[in-house]
């Protein structure tokens, strides 16, 4: 008994760093958080004033807030649509065993390599209406200009198509090396029941693939819902905060504004979203072994 | 603002030159302001600095020293001069600083007055609103370095050609804009800023404030409002006012005559579309006019002229001042502070001014230097603000030196955005902004 005592002393003791690692940079920045988004506290002007649940009540009737969780919803969805569909049909492609397809797939991947604010100053000068190499081809095909970063139906799906060149291959490296790793035998298998292709693709691989699409799903939501870089330099928010996500929303209010408390209670409504939606997805990432 | 960052972070690329530059300087230490002392200087990244950090080899033989210049983008300059004042010791000898920051910085910059008495400096050769930018609550806060007005800039040749008046009210503004659109092939009326958040932020309070009167409810005194007495009882917003509807209009009127892109245009964009000839007028920070004036391949190169802001209804032809001031932090010990206004006084000598412009920054807040020819010759725009600081047609009221001027920015950016794009009536437009301001100000305990 003494002696499983003592393993455990050794046990904790050995894990603790880890554990005040943790502490320190997951748990307490979270907890930090929370306490200051009960506060009022303005950088710079003063020391914090408690100010109870007054900033989540300042949230519910902040329009702008509301807006920004609908337009994050809206872009979260389109982009991880086109990036999953798109990576993984190139997946696919990219499985061909045909001569030049490596090579092919190595200059796919380049988009990834960009610094993302680069990617976001690039196409705001390529979808630019007076300098941007987009609209000049459409006014040479004879079409008017577009205003791809200023018209409001336009101007999200812009930033969808951004964010899609950029991240569309890391859904494609992903799922090919998913691919890759299937189990030759269990086509054999398939074959042997008398499955044509596309029986086989509903029933073996997507099915054997579902770890893979869960993870790269979840990635992705988490890392689009924290995209502000395109933003950022796209369109700051516009037109007419049809691209305000809530990551720009809390920089404006937090870096901009320094109203700390109110961006920390923004960033605690973030972590919940995201925490919500990630929790729905790591459900269901071992769903096909709760069947078996 | 959001170029700026691109500017910023060059510390360290300065540091290296910084240690290969330090034995060239040390070896001139006997000569110059800094005698073989460091200078650290918290900057942004706006021309003067960007000019600084092109000639630093030079500077700091110049000065016999090492300077150190950590150049930031606006955001990043503003967090940092921020923390820097939570320190025991700051970590800097100078800071820049914008001028509506003064407001919010007054409780730990250093009063300059003493220094500017003792060294006898020549403070009358300075514009008197940019001198008077920087005097709050009896204190001289800053020195000038890089203040600038946003004017009116307008094509001399398209407007001769069409037999058009300059335009010194928005009515005239308007009919300029409506004769020129159009009128030549990728030829817009007029280039601003209507980009959403602080570019549109910024236009509004100046639009505004052409209107004859500020966005928050300062005191109002002979020829403007009282910029140096600012207290909680004129923190009340004005959005809801018949001049807010005025300026209003005048804005949805200009985006008829707007050029492609208006939406998503902000700072030096819309001085290049104007340098490339695809506008006949622009609002532009007289600046930003090297753009163009230093570009030998600009359309609008040696055709333009400038105005004070287009005055509205009720308003005065007055611009707004703005740009960038040398201070010092409370915290920086005592040691210190004579270098560091040396350094100042250095800086913002009208010999340093003059070479300024040879790199690039066509600023000069010195009558002195306005009436150089070879400054001039190279910036054909100081004279004309050097007339309008003479004339009294340039103030600082318009954009409030309050710490919640940036939140007054964003809200009324985008805000009134909504009412640009069409998505939302400009009255909802402004009576969402007054509400906004309205609960910032109640938050902030102002009443």
């Amino acid at each position: 008994m003494s002696l499983l005592r003592e393993k455990r002393k050794i046990a904790f003791a050995m894990i603790s760093p880890s554990i005040l690692v943790i502490v320190a940079i997951n748990i307490f920045p979270i907890i930090f958080a929370v306490y200051i988004s009960l506060h009022l506290w303005s950088f710079g002007r003063g020391e914090p004033r408690f100010a109870g649940l007054l900033n989540y009540e300042d949230l519910y009737y902040d329009g702008r807030f509301i807006d920004a969780v609908f337009t994050s919803a809206k872009f979260v969805f389109f982009a991880v649509l086109v990036e999953f569909l798109v990576g993984f049909a190139l997946a696919f492609l990219f499985n061909v065993k045909v001569r030049g397809m490596a090579t092919l797939r190595q200059v796919a991947v380049l988009p990834i390599m960009v610094m993302p604010i680069v990617a976001g100053l690039v196409w705001f000068y390529m979808f630019n209406e007076n300098f941007g190499v987009i609209n000049w081809l459409v006014t040479l095909l004879g079409a008017p200009k577009v205003g791809f970063l200023t018209d409001l139906d336009v101007a999200l799906f812009s930033i969808v198509l951004a964010d899609a060149w950029q991240w569309t291959p890391f859904v494609m490296l992903v799922m090919f090396a998913a691919l890759q790793s299937l189990p030759e035998y269990v086509y054999e298998a398939a074959k042997m029941d008398g499955l044509n292709g596309w029986q086989t693709f509903w029933r073996v691989t997507i099915p054997m693939l579902r770890p893979s699409i869960m993870i790269v799903i979840i990635l992705r939501i988490v890392d689009s819902f924290k995209m502000i870089e395109l933003v950022f330099m796209m369109t700051q928010g516009g037109p007419a905060g049809r691209t305000e996500v809530l990551p720009w929303y809390l920089y404006v209010t937090g870096f901009q504004g320094l109203d700390l408390g109110y961006a920390a209670a923004i960033a605690v409504c973030m972590l919940i979203i995201v925490t919500i939606f990630t929790q729905f997805f790591v459900a269901r990432i071992g769903f096909g072994d709760d069947q078996k | 603002m959001a170029s700026m960052n691109f500017y910023s972070r060059t510390t360290a690329a300065f540091a290296v030159a910084s240690v290969a530059a330090s034995f060239a300087a040390t070896s001139a230490s006997s000569e110059g302001v800094l005698n073989g002392e460091t200078i650290r200087i918290l900057a942004i990244g706006d021309p003067v600095f960007q000019v600084m950090q092109r000639i630093h080899g030079d500077l700091e033989e110049m000065a016999g020293g090492t300077i150190e210049l950590d150049v930031r983008g606006f955001d990043v300059l503003r967090q940092q001069v921020l923390l820097n004042a939570q320190n025991d010791v700051s970590n800097y000898d100078l800071v820049s600083v914008d001028l509506p920051q003064f407001g919010e910085y007054k409780d730990f910059l250093v009063d300059l007055a003493g220094y500017v008495e003792e060294s006898g400096m020549d403070w009358e050769d300075f514009h008197a609103a940019a001198w008077t930018g920087a005097y709050h609550d009896q204190k001289q806060l800053g020195i000038p370095i890089q203040p600038h007005p946003e004017i009116f800039a307008y094509r001399v040749d398209l407007f001769e050609e069409a037999g058009l008046e300059p335009p010194r009210t928005t009515e005239q503004v308007l009919a300029a804009a409506k004769a020129l659109h159009g009128s030549k092939d990728g030829l817009s009326g007029i280039c601003w800023n209507a980009a959403r958040g602080t570019p549109l932020g910024q236009t509004i309070t100046m639009v505004m404030g052409s209107h004859g009167l500020p966005v928050i409810a300062m005191n109002p005194i002979e020829g403007g409002f009282d910029l140096g007495n600012v207290g909680p009882e004129n923190m009340h917003p004005q959005m809801d006012s018949e001049t807010a509807n005025e300026m209003a209009a005048y804005l949805m009127e200009l985006m008829k005559y707007s050029p492609p892109g208006i939406l998503n245009m902000a700072w030096d964009e819309r001085v290049r579309v104007f340098a490339q000839g695809g506008c006949a007028m622009t609002y532009i920070w007289s600046g930003r006019s090297a753009i163009y004036e230093l570009d030998e391949n600009a359309e609008a190169r040696g055709n333009v002229s400038y105005l004070p802001h287009p005055a509205g209804p009720n308003g005065l032809n007055v611009s707004t001042l703005g740009g960038w001031f040398l201070s010092i932090p409370d915290n920086l010990p005592e040691d210190r502070r004579d270098l560091a206004w040396s350094v100042i006084e250095w800086m913002t000598s009208p010999e340093m001014m003059a070479e300024y412009t040879k790199h690039g920054n066509c600023v000069a807040p010195s009558h002195s230097v306005s009436q150089d020819e070879e400054v001039v010759a190279r910036c054909p725009v100081i004279p004309y603000v050097d007339a309008m600081a003479t004339s009294g047609e340039i103030a600082g009221w318009q954009r409030p030196p309050v710490p919640e001027i940036q939140q007054i920015f964003d809200i009324l950016g985008a805000e009134f955005h909504e009412a640009l794009a069409g998505a939302e009536s400009p009255e909802d437009s402004l009576m969402e902004a007054q509400r906004q301001l309205d609960r910032v100000m109640r938050r902030a305990g102002y009443y």
